[in-house]
């Protein structure tokens, strides 16, 4: 039988399906030995809680969050094998964002989402501090996506510009303008709730 | 936007980001690493799931070409042949390989009903003569089975000739059988090699092109992937994961 006769015999259009599941086995496998565990258990230790929290302000929900970023260190299991990831907290803030992101491509999740920080609702009896954060939940939740982002990356999660400019994967000088943006929003909103509010 | 700058940070920066912290507190790590490596678990059990039923397939289509090769074990005496790819089953259509890309999508997506993901591969170049994984999947002639004197192509370590036997020729490409064990251990060139990524639990012999290259190192290319190969030096062989 000639190497022809052979190849047409041997279907390879299923052993290219094998070759791929094959390859993504070897390479989860592997990570899970050899995956530097103790990098994971300091991100989550020490960038995971913040990092959540500030997710949670861009979509509103701290389930969805959680599930973002765990999400994104999932994939840098395997992404590490790769040797394509230089910073763990880099790389899984844009692809937590980027998450996020995908959920956002439904208008109504999105209309959800901001929905509850608008229903962010204040406690009986509780003081001046935390009545001016329920305004500001609600005043956030005006705020368009990218401002919410900019706005958690560098206030909550305390990145600097350029670092969340690279997490957004937007220049340097676009966040700044979304910052600026934001923050008028939310003064104006806030100086409102203080006129009305008494 | 100056006012963004460190040294500028208004007391209204302060209170948004008190306020902030108040909104959203740092999230609790309790489970979070379980929850991650369950992640990773469900991931690993998805691609068995695919490979599965990819297996049953060639063991089908693999025997045949496993018989074809044995007789030129050697990469450079084998006449210089596009994959194709039909099927088993199917109608070859023979000497019409620039309708490989089209087969293979096709052969993916509905074989002998199993339900194998969509196949997006990039085509492989129609004088692809060499084994390589350049474009990220195989592309090459279909690895036949080894010489070794064990089952399905085997070698034993018994075997005098190359590539089971000394006297391998760097650069070339050989046809060679991986025991599929999970030590990894194989014998190549008269001499024991350790796999760098053994399989976690046996699986069945499969097929390979395996090369010495001139600077001594051993890597086998395949369908399957490409894997190196370690000299053995009586380092501890990997236990099976269950």
């Amino acid at each position: 039988m000639s190497l022809s006769a052979v190849n047409q015999t041997a279907g390879c259009g299923v052993i290219h399906a094998m070759s791929v599941a094959w390859i993504e086995l070897e390479l989860t496998e592997r990570t899970v030995w050899v995956t530097d565990e103790e990098q994971l258990a300091r991100f989550v230790a020490g960038e995971y809680p913040g990092l959540v929290a500030a997710l949670s302000l861009v979509c509103g929900d701290r389930s969805v969050a959680e599930d973002a970023v765990q999400e994104a260190l999932a994939r840098a299991v395997v992404a590490q094998r790769r040797g394509t990831i230089d910073s763990l907290p880099a790389w899984v803030r844009v692809v937590a964002l980027n998450q996020l992101r995908n959920r956002w491509r439904s208008r109504s999740r999105e209309q959800r989402a901001t929905q509850l920080l608008r229903d962010t609702q204040v406690p009986p009896g509780v003081d001046d501090e935390l009545e001016r954060s329920m305004d500001l939940a609600a005043a956030l939740a005006s705020l368009p996506r990218r401002q919410r982002e900019a706005l958690a990356l560098h206030y909550r999660l305390g990145l600097s510009v350029a670092d969340s400019a690279r997490a957004m994967r937007v220049s340097d000088g676009t966040v700044k303008t979304l910052l600026s943006r934001a923050r008028a929003t939310l003064g104006a909103a806030l100086r409102d709730e203080e006129d009305h509010g008494g | 936007m100056a006012e963004l700058d460190r040294g500028h940070e208004s007391e209204f920066d302060d209170g948004l980001r008190a306020s902030l912290a108040l909104i959203a507190p740092p999230a609790t790590t309790n489970g979070v690493l379980d929850a991650v490596q369950q992640r990773v678990g469900r991931r690993r059990r998805r691609v068995r799931e695919a490979m599965g039923g990819a297996l049953v397939v060639l063991v089908g289509g693999g025997t045949a070409a496993g018989l074809a090769l044995s007789a030129s074990p050697q990469m450079n005496a084998v006449p210089p042949v596009q994959v194709t790819t039909v099927a088993p089953g199917t109608t070859a259509r023979a000497g019409s390989p620039s309708a490989g890309g089209q087969d293979r999508a096709s052969a993916g997506s509905n074989f002998g009903g199993l339900s194998a993901r969509p196949l997006t591969p990039a085509p492989c170049p129609t004088d692809q003569y060499v084994p390589t994984m350049a474009s990220g999947s195989f592309c090459g002639p279909t690895p036949g089975a080894g010489s070794g004197l064990g089952p399905g192509g085997t070698c034993t370590g018994q075997e005098t000739d190359a590539p089971c036997g000394p006297g391998v020729v760097s650069g070339q490409y050989y046809a060679y059988t991986v025991p599929g064990t999970c030590s990894g251990l194989l014998t190549f060139d008269g001499r024991q090699w350790v796999s760098e990524l053994p399989p976690p639990n046996p699986v069945p012999a499969f097929d390979v092109w395996i090369q010495l290259s001139a600077d001594g190192s051993v890597r086998w290319i395949a369908p399957t992937g490409s894997v190196g190969l370690m000299p053995y030096v009586g380092q501890s062989p990997a236990p099976c994961r269950g």
